[in-house]
């Protein structure tokens, strides 16, 4: 928390050093919903682009709910769809506040993970 | 912690893969080895190399593929292993993984016989496509325009480097091995050589077109990836570009020089012109491991709404006063989210506990820096400098991970259990064994020779690692303005390390290298000092 990573790299570079926070390669550039949304009615799916191809088989989205409630959402890869688009069917979610948990594999093999939130009003 | 563990395994294989091309084109265009007679010793200790280099590539592939299907397993564990053997890139790690241990196969019997010409080319075609398929699992793969000449060009820029950085590993073996570097000369070695100036004469040509090719290729991959200049200073990948770009050049003077040592050797090339060799190679390596971690970030062209201003880079490489005084341990634990528990936001006090942590950290450094220099004038007291190391040691150990133990309520096992936090414990013995390892050289209870190189090598390496560091959280603004020093104290770390390794490696080469890893230690230290988050 405190990114005392940068402390201990002034020692790095001078012995020996290395340190392991997550890949950061794939880049989600937009997404329906969108971040923050407030909608009025459940949406049919989650629509995420990417900066890169995934590979879908491999990718997944799951919707949580303030309360940790898991809302399964599973991607449907649809004909005319882009290589860099993953769409999730989203069941009914009920009103409250709602993240979307996604991880993606890109085709040059990074497995990158991120969530953004929106909220369903009552 | 799998993500810098793939940045660190790709590193590895572009380094052992080049050391497999680049022997083969060493063995072919260099010592010019032919068909259908048995090698001689230096042949036979390059295709050993060769051998070796390949076996371990193979090796580092498998791990990476293990590596991502750990990556993918879902809540219960469970590997997706049909789906991804599915994917381009699960079918390009194995064909890789066949591919490099066909060449160490290739190159272990061609050790121990003479074969045919076929056999030649086959070595020679594995080897590049090895080096070539790395390609398919690059960014220009995954790219939705342009692919297929991306694919090429980065090809292109791959089998250029490889071809430079393995024809140096090799030659650093050669030089070693015909003992004008001060080792030990291993008689059947010996026997077989070339002349060493008709040596590096060929390697030098070969050496100057491949530099050319990775320059070219080079300059067209940044074009596509980085777009425009603002993205060199506001984006990750820019600045990771700029540093490879500041390894290079120093590199290509050494090459330079090299080259021309090369051309006026009227007969064997001395001591000298190894020492820069390995020093070339060594900022070789550390370009690949830079290139690896590029290949963990989003090309910085499609990072349009997290890009950060010239301007706000630049305030971060403003001196202002440090931060000698802590805030209240309380306040930040009142503050800040549990250790074990998830890290939501960065609050300004963990901010202010960073840069106070950053600025006395800089100040034992430059305090070591200054000592090496009164050292290196005269001042024999100041030879005790490693000591210092100890302090930092201590001062990292307390406050590096507040939350917990000694400072904080969590509990110093529990702790342990977080990889930042065992990274860091690790790092800490690291410093300490360093400390004493370097100050007993110094006083000379450990002789320089072979001890003295632990610390240059470490440094570089270091360094290296330091640029292998991906970015936390994301590519978002704050974290890369908080991270973007890294970069300038990897670079250093490499310099400094290479200088102290010309230091010792070449008496002749005067003063200059003494003063320059010196300046780059303190300068870290400098950057340290005036470090700041907001």
């Amino acid at each position: 928390m405190i990114q005392p990573r940068s402390v201990v790299f002034a020692a790095a570079v001078l012995t020996l050093a290395a340190s392991g926070p997550a890949t950061a390669h794939s880049l989600l550039l937009s997404s329906v919903p969108v971040a923050n949304a407030v909608l009025t009615t459940s949406p049919a799916s989650v629509t995420l682009r990417f900066n890169n191809r995934i590979e879908k088989r491999l990718s997944r989205v799951r919707l949580v709910d303030e309360h940790g409630t898991v809302a399964t959402a599973p991607t449907t890869p649809a004909k005319d769809e882009s290589a860099e688009t993953l769409v999730a069917a989203v069941p009914p979610l009920a009103p409250g506040a709602w993240r979307v948990e996604w991880q993606v594999f890109s085709t040059d093999g990074h497995v990158v993970s991120g969530s953004y939130q929106f909220r369903l009003a009552p | 912690m799998a993500g810098f563990v793939d940045v660190v395994l790709r590193g590895l294989i572009l380094v052992l893969t080049s050391v497999a091309l680049g022997g083969v084109a060493w063995l072919r265009f260099v010592l010019r080895a032919e068909a259908h007679v048995k090698p001689d010793a230096p042949t036979a200790l390059a295709l050993r190399a060769i051998a070796v280099a390949a076996l371990g590539a193979a090796v580092a592939q498998a791990a990476i593929v293990l590596v991502g299907l750990g990556a993918l397993a879902d809540a219960h564990g469970a590997w997706p292993v049909g789906a991804f053997l599915d994917t381009t890139f699960a079918l390009t790690a194995i064909g890789r993984v066949v591919l490099a241990a066909a060449v160490a196969a290739l190159a272990l019997t061609m050790t121990r016989r003479a074969v045919s010409g076929r056999v030649w080319a086959a070595l020679a075609v594995t080897a590049t496509l090895l080096v070539a398929s790395s390609a398919v699992v690059s960014h220009a793969v995954a790219r939705v325009e342009w692919r297929a000449p991306l694919v090429a060009l980065d090809a292109l820029h791959q089998l250029a480097a490889a071809l430079w950085v393995g024809g140096l590993a090799h030659l650093t073996l050669y030089a070693i091995t015909d003992g004008r570097s001060g080792e030990s000369v291993p008689p059947s070695v010996h026997a077989g050589l070339a002349a060493p100036a008709t040596t590096i004469r060929r390697f030098s040509t070969l050496a100057f077109w491949s530099m050319a090719a990775i320059v070219l290729a080079g300059v067209a991959l940044s074009v596509a990836y980085v777009g425009d200049p603002a993205a060199l200073v506001g984006t990750a990948y820019g600045v990771m570009v700029v540093s490879k770009v500041a390894l290079l050049v120093p590199a290509l003077a050494l090459a330079y020089v090299n080259m021309r040592a090369a051309r006026r050797a009227a007969a064997a090339p001395g001591a000298r012109l190894f020492g820069f060799v390995e020093v070339e190679l060594g900022l070789g390596i550390t370009i690949l491991f830079a290139a690896a971690s590029l290949t963990s970030l989003p090309p910085a062209v499609d990072v349009t709404t997290d890009r950060a201003t010239v301007a706000e880079v630049a305030t971060r490489f403003t001196p202002a006063p440090p931060r000698l005084t802590s805030p209240p341990i309380g306040d930040l634990l009142r503050a800040a989210d549990p250790l074990m528990g998830r890290q939501v936001e960065r609050k300004p006090i963990e901010r202010a506990w960073s840069e106070y942590n950053h600025h006395w950290a800089g100040l034992f450094v430059v305090t070591m820096g200054a000592l090496t220099i009164l050292h290196f004038v005269g001042v024999r007291m100041a030879r005790h400098w490693p000591l210092v190391f100890l302090g930092l040691a201590t001062f990292l150990f307390v406050r590096n991970d507040p939350r917990a133990w000694p400072l904080g309520p969590a509990g110093f096992w529990e702790s342990l259990t977080l990889p930042d936090v065992l990274q860091h414990r690790t790092f800490v013995l690291l410093v300490i064994a360093f400390a004493v390892f370097e100050w007993m050289v110094r006083t000379q209870r450990l002789p320089e020779r072979p001890w003295g190189f632990v610390f240059p090598l470490l440094c570089a390496i270091g360094g290296g690692l330091l640029l292998t560091h991906s970015h936390a959280m994301f590519n978002l603004k704050d974290e890369f303005l908080s991270e973007v020093t890294h970069a300038p104290l990897g670079i250093l770390g490499a310099f400094a390390g290479w200088g102290r390794w010309l230091e010792m490696r070449l008496p002749a080469a005067g003063r200059a290298p003494g003063w320059i890893w010196r300046g780059c230690f303190t300068a870290v230290g400098l950057i340290l000092l005036f470090y700041r988050e907001g």
